[in-house]
């Protein structure tokens, strides 16, 4: 079954006067446990096709489809449901929340979901992430390493079946963007778990199955 | 360049610099509005004399309060004499204002010209003394009224309703504010008050020539001294205003430091930015600065604008009280100054650079460019705050102890509640803490949790929301608490079952029966009559009152006794008096003291056995034994007649006797239950001017409160739109954020419960003896206030919070997702 | 920008004008509407008038005449002090009738302690020939509470008063400035003006006032200015007049001379002026000779012509020196204010003072002339002419 579909899909916006095409009639598709690295010059609209993925925006043209369901064609709240049950979320600057633990913030997905939290389930996720002894700080007692495999955490806790994550080692050193990466595909080689990684870096890409090029609102394969 | 960087952000901003604006605005507004209402009461001048008359203006009154014709008439043709002018004032009712109908003689008045009627112009020329009976009025009075030069006033006075023409308008000065000046023979023909007059004017005569001639009964002030003593009236009802006023200032900087913050959270990236440029720390400072010194200037500016207009209606709410309680009018509108506008326009700019500075040091940590997140300040830890707010609180507590004025003690109540105020951050956090860990899984739980990260923002809304709450429910219950004390004072006083008078209307027409021995011997020879009482008041040359008494047995329960022993075979003997708290609090005067009062037979001295509660005068009574009272004055008239009847008398019945055989339509009489429901009447209209500015402050913590929340939901942008990336649905996001709101309000509401109770204390306790002269007997507050000011400020609370919480859940998602 | 702060500064513009219009106006502006008294209109109805002679009947006439419109008790004398000081002093009680319906039906029971029939007005003036000092002073008193009124025995208003003595009159009145303390003698019996005291003042019927005078009354006493005490004794002249709308409307005021001669005669004129600057035909005179017996003067017998005109500060002349003739008792007579400063200011503008007559420059006589309708303009003028006699 195909994780992700992108179905002619056009998303456009008004820049003054002129339409401005940032994704034309594209089309994609990823296979269940697939991961695909999306890589592209600034402003090619990597981070629009992301945001269409997770249901956070709606095409102008064409259809999305998320594991056989049409996610363009659901309501608002549908669509917010879906993503908090089907979908796990990375983003570059971490978007952990102040107030809450690192426990709390992984929590928080299993909350969102309305799923009975287990606490050993986190901890042994933490365990896999190499966080469990800071479970109980917060993010501002994190280094951005151990903040963003939080928030890998978060986004795996309640065992999604498609991750989304946009530039997850974008603010982060090579050494500690390598751990990063490096836990980020055990974890869903070992979950079956597709992705898609928005991304600039050649190395983050390199753990991904497929990598394309958004060129002109289409995708090309990486020569 | 620095302008226009202000007033892009501005335009972009708009909803904010309005927001700012308003909470400027109405802090300045309630300081201007009570400014320019004390100003009114203070320039409540009793002073138609002296414009009529002139500066210079001698009044001569009588003790008894009233001059009699024959007086004047005495005194008026005695070997040189000056000009008197015979004045009578009869309250009256105008559109259910209270109103004052000046009554002169214009050919004595008129002689010379007057500057109140305007240039050339005299009194005699301008009241058609031939005519119909009419007014003349002063222009802003009329305009106040709403009526035209052509329009006939409704009057009414001891329920009678005349229906009089205006025969001049002028232009008048303020004490000719409520005041409708009427030739004296028509106002006597219209009203009946034949026989007496309010007092006697005259512009210059010398203190030996009234030395010589005026009777011992009559006692002459100057226009300076009236002011003087009309002003002392009122002083506590002002230090009150005073001290709510500057309660309302600080809840308004509480609102100016949440707009302030609000604009620097949003700005935090440019600052970053600026500096990053090059922009030093002092062109932060500047600019900052002089934002808020334009925000305050030109929100001051309409604050003064709205405060004006809200010191008019103020003043609507207390001209009937002032009038009831103290005999005075008001001014019909405020009379604000140059002066007066700059002072209260600065205090303004003063107070948005107080609260700036704790802003542009936050400013100041914004590091260049901006490459960490700067985490707010954390605030003080829960002891901390407790070091701090104790520090303010003992002062206060010593302030309270170690002085006795009243200005001392709203110091020390200022204190006391600012030490409040600073524990309040902490304690309330704390507390959300807790209740937060008591539901950790729950969205209630996790809203309260989530509010933790901004508590630096949320800090001083959720004190300025208590610090009103607190005021509004510790007034009510101060109010409330005190009404009762009244309630119970009146009912235990009016012992007896029926209050017999002489009917003043009825006076007029028929020969005046008096309240004498021999008429109180025939209501005595009534069938039913168990016993009797009487009362005859009298104010001394120096101000204070005497009540003269004949009790009987029945009546001694009357009084509660505050201090001292009341022997009563001592009262009745004529060796001791008993005197009222505000006297004994006045005079200095404690049980076992000496008092002298002088006498047409001497001075006379009489020992004081005890001190009893009494919330009829605020200046104070001396209750002596009747007897003796009218051996040393030679008075045998009596005020009133209170009359027990036998068990099994009906009162109607009784009186329905008395009014057919014994005076008919001579007397009047009221019963305990009228008495005790027209003074609580009086009570609830003095009170109107408290709910009213307690309602302001409320006002104004809600704007406080709305700001913080925006703020906050400017600031946490990026937590929300995580909550809804990681699948939090809209309705979700509205209903945390509202638990958010409610549970602010909530714990504002938990913090302002104790500070409530404590305010109460210390009004009842410190503030209305001070003020006044009395206590208020200290029991279980009354709760009614907590019981709907608790709904009624959840769903305020919740209100502030809508529109911050439409603004967040329609905030684009995507675009809050990235680091700001 | 440009658009923005000029929205911000017109709105800070319109709180400034507002807030500066809550501002107290710098004293107080001009009056509304003022009604104009009918009190010193001419006489309705409900007045008496005087249509014809009718015998005069003493004490009992010195008492007030209640039904008439007005009445005045007018002295006016010339005193000696010491060192040669010369003094004048005028002393009148007026009264006014109200007309309300109660003057007719005075009931044992007004409705108010200051209803009154009418009110009264004194003038008392001391004129200093030393220091040009003229003292004035006015009061009002309603004719209730005993504040006011007349009867045979004594004329008063509060403590300034006059009260019959065994031979004349002694006068009391004063202020803190000054104070009149006279014995007042006659000597020369009653005048009767006109047609035995009908005196007709215009065409109509009641334009006339019934109106005595005693011409030369010895004079004697104590008068105060500030606190020093001058006694002083002098001659002087009392004027006793009452009626109702007795003049007519088409005059503009009257010139009156009350003169005593060195040579024992008085000599009493008054030229009523027409609105057209010319004497009515209703202005009059009398001659008293020294033993008492008079004679009436009509508007034909005499020419008075004034001479010197003093301007006042409001720019108001007054004429002070005249021109007399009298042709019928061969008299050329020159009368001169003592000085020019004897102006009234109070409720009615006029000029009141001593006056100096001379014959050929030399002196004969002295006396007080009173000059009315100058001051005034429009409506007061009308009142003011209904106010005050002659």
């Amino acid at each position: 079954m195909t994780a992700l579909a992108f179905r002619s899909v056009t998303r456009q916006y008004s820049a003054g006067s002129s339409q401005v095409h940032v994704l034309d009639q594209l089309e994609l598709d990823v296979a269940e446990g697939q991961r695909i690295a999306i890589m592209g010059a600034s402003g090619s609209g990597k981070s629009t096709l992301l945001h269409l993925a997770a249901g956070m925006d709606l095409p102008d043209e064409g259809r999305i489809e998320v594991f056989g369901t049409a996610v363009s064609e659901l309501d608002e709240p549908e669509r917010t449901r879906f993503r908090a049950s089907r979908m796990g979320l990375v983003f570059q600057d971490y978007n952990l929340i102040d107030s809450l633990t690192a426990f709390e913030n992984i929590e928080l997905a299993l909350w969102l979901t309305d799923q009975a939290v287990s606490k050993s389930e986190v901890v042994a996720l933490a365990g896999e992430l190499g966080i469990e002894p800071v479970l109980d700080r917060r993010p501002g007692q994190l280094s951005g390493g151990e903040q963003q495999r939080v928030a890998i955490a978060r986004a795996l806790i309640h065992k999604p079946n498609l991750i989304l994550a946009d530039e997850p080692t974008g603010s982060l050193d090579q050494d500690t963007a390598n751990d990063v990466l490096h836990v980020l595909q055990q974890s869903l080689q070992d979950r079956q778990c597709a992705m898609v990684m928005v991304t600039h870096s050649d190395a983050a890409a390199a753990i991904c199955d497929q990598i394309q090029v958004l060129d002109h609102g289409r995708l090309v394969p990486a020569a | 360049m620095q302008a226009r960087i202000t007033h892009r952000f501005f335009k972009r901003h708009l909803g904010q610099l309005l927001l700012a604006l308003t909470g400027i605005a109405a802090g300045i507004a309630v300081v201007t509005g009570v400014a320019l209402l004390r100003g009114a009461l203070l320039e409540s001048l009793d002073a138609a004399g002296s414009v009529l008359v002139g500066e210079q203006t001698i009044s001569v009154r009588s003790e008894t309060g009233r001059v009699s014709v024959r007086q004047y008439a005495d005194l008026a043709v005695k070997p040189g004499a000056p000009d008197w002018i015979p004045v009578l004032r009869l309250p009256v009712q105008v559109n259910g204002q209270r109103f004052e109908i000046v009554a002169v003689d214009p050919l004595v008045a008129g002689a010379a010209t007057s500057p109140m009627l305007g240039p050339g112009s005299s009194l005699a020329s301008t009241i058609d003394m031939n005519g119909p009976a009419s007014l003349v009025i002063a222009n802003r009075t009329l305009n106040a009224l709403g009526l035209d030069a052509d329009d006939e006033l409704v009057v009414e006075h001891q329920g009678q309703v005349v229906e009089l023409p205006i025969a001049a308008v002028v232009e008048g000065d303020r004490s000719m504010d409520r005041r409708l000046l009427m030739d004296i023979t028509q106002a006597q023909a219209l009203f009946g008050s034949r026989g007496e007059l309010s007092e006697l004017w005259t512009a210059s005569v010398s203190s030996d020539w009234l030395d010589e001639h005026l009777p011992p009964d009559l006692v002459w002030q100057t226009s300076a001294e009236r002011r003087d003593s009309a002003a002392s009236l009122t002083a506590g009802m002002r230090a009150n205003l005073t001290a709510m006023s500057l309660l309302a200032l600080a809840t308004g900087m509480f609102v100016v430091y949440s707009v302030l913050n609000f604009l620097i959270v949003q700005r935090r990236h440019d600052f970053g930015m600026l500096r990053a440029l090059g922009l030093p720390p002092s062109g932060l400072l500047k600019l900052l600065l002089s934002e808020s010194l334009l925000l305050a200037a030109f929100g001051g500016l309409i604050g003064l604008v709205i405060g004006t207009w809200l010191a008019d209606q103020l003043l609507a709410l207390v001209a009937q009280p002032v009038g009831e309680l103290y005999g005075q009018l008001p001014l019909v509108e405020s009379a604000p100054s140059p002066g007066l506008y700059t002072a209260i326009w600065l205090l303004g700019l003063g107070a948005a650079i107080l609260v700036s500075v704790p802003l542009v040091r936050e400013a100041y940590r914004v590091p260049p460019g901006r490459l960490v997140r700067s985490q707010p300040p954390r605030g003080w830890t829960l002891v901390q705050a407790l070091g701090f707010g104790l520090f303010p609180m003992l002062a206060g507590g010593l302030l309270l102890l170690l002085s006795s004025g009243l200005t001392a003690a709203l110091a020390g109540l200022f204190l006391i509640l600012s030490g409040m105020v600073m524990m309040m951050p902490a304690a309330g956090f704390g507390l959300l803490a807790w209740l937060g860990h008591l539901m950790p899984r729950s969205l209630w739980g996790r809203s309260l949790v989530l509010l933790q990260s901004s508590r630096s923002r949320i800090a001083p809304a959720l004190a300025a929301l208590t610090l009103a709450l607190a005021l509004a429910m510790g007034m009510a219950m101060m109010i409330l608490g005190f009404r009762v004390a009244l309630d119970d004072w009146v009912g235990r006083l009016l012992q007896a079952d029926v209050y017999i008078s002489v009917d003043r209307t009825e006076q007029a027409v028929t020969p005046a029966v008096q309240l004498d021995d021999q008429t109180i011997g025939r209501i005595a020879a009534q069938d039913g009559v168990a016993a009797w009482s009487s009362i005859r008041q009298r104010r001394l040359a120096d101000g204070r009152r005497i009540a003269a008494y004949d009790l009987p047995e029945q009546a001694w329960p009357g009084f509660e006794w505050i201090d001292g022993t009341p022997d009563r075979g001592q009262f009745e003997a004529g060796l001791a008096v008993f005197v009222t708290e505000p006297f004994a609090r006045n005079q200095d005067v404690a049980p076992d003291g000496v008092i002298e009062i002088p006498t047409p037979q001497g001075q006379k001295q009489l020992r004081v056995a005890a001190v009893y509660r009494d919330y009829s005068s605020d200046q104070g009574v001396i209750a002596m034994n009747g007897v003796q009272y009218r051996d040393w004055f030679d008075d045998p008239i009596r005020d009133s007649v209170g009359v027990y009847l036998q068990p099994d008398q009906p009162l109607t019945a009784w009186l329905d006797d008395l009014s057919e055989k014994v005076f008919a339509r001579q007397l009047s009489w009221i019963t305990p239950a009228e008495v005790r429901q027209q003074s609580l009447d009086v009570f609830d209209r003095t009170f109107r001017i408290s709910w009213a500015l307690a309602l302001l402050v409320g006002l104004i913590a809600l704007i406080a409160l709305t700001s913080a929340l925006l703020a906050l939901g400017l600031e946490r942008a990026r937590e929300y739109a995580t909550l809804r990336a990681l699948g939090l649905s809209p309705q979700g996001l509205m209903q945390l954020i509202m638990v958010q709101t409610g549970g602010l309000t909530l714990l504002a509401l938990t913090l302002a419960v104790p500070m409530a109770l404590l305010m109460d204390i210390m009004l009842s306790s410190s503030i209305q003896p001070r003020a006044f002269g009395w206590s208020v007997p200290l029991d279980w507050p009354p709760l009614a206030p907590l019981v709907w000011t608790v709904p009624l400020a959840v769903l305020a609370g919740l209100l502030a919070g809508v529109y911050p919480a439409l603004r967040i859940v329609r905030s684009p998602l995507i675009r809050n997702l990235r680091a700001d | 920008m440009r658009r923005d702060v000029i929205l911000m500064v017109c709105i800070a513009s319109l709180c400034l004008v507002w807030l500066g219009l809550q501002f107290e106006p710098e004293g107080p502006g001009p009056v509304e509407s003022l009604s104009g008294t009918s009190l010193l209109a001419s006489a309705p109805e409900m007045f008496k008038r005087v249509t014809r002679p009718e015998p005069l009947r003493f004490p009992a006439d010195h008492a007030m005449h209640p039904g008439y419109r007005n009445e005045w008790w007018y002295f006016t004398g010339n005193l000696n002090g010491p060192e040669g000081a010369r003094l004048g002093y005028q002393f009148t009680l007026f009264r006014f009738a109200l007309e309300r319906t109660e003057v007719s039906s005075q009931t044992d029971d007004p409705p108010s302690d200051f209803t009154a029939a009418a009110i009264w007005m004194a003038h008392l003036a001391l004129s200093d020939g030393r220091t040009q000092q003229f003292f004035q002073h006015e009061r009002f008193a309603r004719e209730a509470l005993g504040l006011a009124g007349a009867s045979e025995q004594r004329w008063w208003l509060r403590d300034w008063a006059v009260r019959a003595t065994e031979r004349g009159w002694h006068l009391k009145a004063g202020t803190d400035d000054f104070g009149l303390d006279l014995q007042l003698q006659p000597g020369k019996p009653i005048v009767l003006q006109g047609e035995a005291g009908y005196s007709q003042k215009g065409p109509q019927a009641g334009n006339a006032s019934r109106y005595y005078s005693l011409t030369r009354i010895e004079t004697s006493g104590q008068v105060r200015i500030g606190d020093a005490l001058l006694q002083v004794n002098g001659q002087s002249w009392l004027d006793r007049e009452w009626g109702s709308s007795q003049l007519s409307d088409d005059l503009d005021g009257w010139d009156w001379f009350a003169l005593q001669l060195d040579d024992g005669r008085d000599l009493m004129l008054y030229r009523l002026r027409q609105s057209d600057g010319t004497a009515s035909p209703f202005s009059a005179g009398v001659l008293v000779e020294t033993d008492g017996r008079y004679r009436v003067l009509t508007a034909n017998d005499f020419e008075l012509t004034p001479n010197r005109y003093w301007t006042d500060a409001q720019g108001i002349a007054w004429p002070l020196d005249w021109s007399l003739q009298l042709p019928l008792a061969d008299l050329k007579l020159e009368v001169h204010a003592v000085f020019d400063q004897q102006r009234w200011d109070r409720s009615v503008q006029y000029w009141e003072g001593m006056v100096d007559v001379k014959s050929s420059g030399a002196p004969v006589g002295r006396g007080y002339l009173e000059l009315s309708g100058y001051a005034d303009t429009g409506e007061q003028a009308a009142n003011t002419l209904a106010i005050e006699r002659r």
